[in-house]
């Protein structure tokens, strides 16, 4: 053979050699095992709510179109999954969070708008914002660790079977999915239901949540009065006094400092609702959130829902001053089966203010000295600068003030 | 009125009943001390008629703006 069909030879063999090598790929893709997307929630959205796994499973269909190579696709939908935790749960309660609250509402909010609505259908929707009391002395007088604990009591409150219950008999979709909606003590719920929901439904809905969380024995493991520590944070004194000026007696150092030796704390809950159609007939958030014709719907649904947070919020903060207010003058009411429980219920209601109180003056107290440090610092650097006697002098006077 | 079957009447009987045996627990279960009872769980509305009648303009319009959505991604 020449030289010449030699390499034609060459050519054609390596031609036979590639079409070898695509059928074999190609043959190899048909039968690659593909992940299922059961084992893609599985592995990386454990956890998480219904609403985010399947937002996982979108990333998991839009990145296998994309990289065809299993190992850099789990790579990407682990790292997807990550992004969806850490965007929408919260870290520390491991419960979504306020972006996903908004997701929640406003998908809740598009599915209302499909349906075309009428007026009425606008209570098909609602809102309930809770926010939790206490918590601070639970921080302050206990540790941030039981902090936390409390705040998961209050979450399982609000999803625990007796409110979900509630939900079903009044028509609300009782797969509701509680948020932290904020980084403190808030919570909230969007509830959905087929037909309007009645004020009469929300009411029960709360309160059912509240007493769940009230009589919840757990919560006395929050802030333990049986625990000398707690009781001398609580007392305002060194844990030393309860050594050295009662011999170690809890019971009559808690006697000295009017605390009922079987006293034991309980979680309270304050709340308030709106839904679609309260929020947009609510004069107080008219200004800034009411729908103009001229909004887009994107802009509508966001006004919508920014309206629907404002309104419930603020009726919470309205039950909660309320709630304080009864509080301290002891509105215990009379649904009680007998004296004894009555008794127990005023009992609570005083030392439960106590508790709330001594914290906001503690919180008071705080702040009266950041501000007078504020002050002493911006003195020194006034007369740093060469400032006049006179400034100075006037700033003395409202560092007296402060001080008082 | 139509009168229903005995066995109808009678198993609406027992639902009943249960149902009030029912509530009687759940209102044992929710003993809550006044303090705690939250009165209004809604905002008041002033004038609710008349704003729920501006609010039927925006609902049509809001459709609308809702359906040309729909069109473009259609």
């Amino acid at each position: 053979m020449s030289i010449e069909g030699e390499k034609k030879e060459q050519g054609l063999d390596g031609l036979k050699k590639i079409r070898e090598f695509i059928d074999l790929a190609i043959l190899k893709r048909k039968g690659k095992q593909e992940m299922k997307i059961s084992e893609v929630v599985e592995d990386f959205g454990k956890d998480l709510p219904e609403e985010l796994k399947l937002k996982l499973e979108g990333e998991y269909r839009r990145l296998k179109e994309k990289i065809p190579v299993e190992e850099s696709l789990k790579e990407e939908v682990e790292f997807a999954g990550r992004n969806i935790r850490e965007g929408y749960m919260d870290e520390r309660l491991e419960i979504p969070n306020k972006a996903f609250a908004n997701m929640d509402l406003i998908s809740k909010v598009d599915e209302l708008f499909e349906e075309e609505p009428q007026i009425d259908d606008l209570k098909k929707v609602a809102h309930v914002y809770f926010d939790l009391n206490g918590l601070k002395a639970a921080n302050d007088l206990g540790s941030h660790g039981l902090g936390d604990e409390y705040l998961a009591l209050a979450a399982g409150a609000i999803k625990s079977e007796e409110v979900k219950e509630v939900a079903k008999r009044h028509g609300i979709d009782p797969d509701y999915i509680v948020c932290r909606e904020g980084g403190g003590d808030e919570f909230g719920v969007t509830l959905k239901s087929d037909k309007p929901i009645e004020e009469e439904a929300l009411s029960e809905f709360i309160e059912t949540a509240q007493s769940v969380l009230w009589n919840n024995e757990k919560v006395a493991n929050v802030l333990d009065f049986d625990n000398p520590e707690v009781v001398a944070k609580f007392a305002g004194v060194s844990i030393d006094e309860i050594k050295e000026g009662f011999g170690n007696d809890l019971d009559k150092f808690k006697e000295a400092h009017n605390i009922p030796k079987d006293y034991k704390y309980k979680g309270a809950i304050s709340a308030g609702a709106s839904r679609i159609y309260d929020a947009l007939l609510d004069d107080k958030i008219k200004d800034k959130n009411t729908v103009k014709v001229s909004d887009s719907y994107e802009k509508i649904l966001q006004r919508v829902m920014g309206a629907t947070f404002d309104t419930s919020d603020a009726q919470m903060a309205k039950n909660k001053k309320e709630f304080k207010k009864n509080l301290a003058e002891g509105e215990v009411g009379d649904d009680f089966s007998g004296p004894e429980e009555k008794k127990r219920a005023v009992l609570d209601a005083k030392m439960l203010s106590r508790v709330y109180t001594r914290t906001e003056e503690e919180k008071e107290l705080v702040e009266k000295l950041q501000n007078r440090n504020k002050l002493i610092a911006d003195i020194k650097d006034f007369i740093g600068a060469g400032g006049d006697a006179k400034g100075v002098q006037q700033m003395i006077e409202r560092a007296k003030e402060l001080m008082q | 009125m139509t009168l229903k079957p005995y066995k109808a009447y009678n198993i609406n009987m027992k639902q009943g009943e249960q149902k009030m045996i029912n509530t009687k627990k759940e209102d044992k279960k929710r003993k809550i001390p006044q303090f705690l009872r939250t009165k209004k769980v809604l905002p008041i509305i002033n004038d609710e008629e008349a704003k729920a009648k501006e609010l039927k303009d925006m609902l049509s319009d809001t459709a609308e703006k809702r359906g040309d959505i729909a069109n473009v991604e259609g």
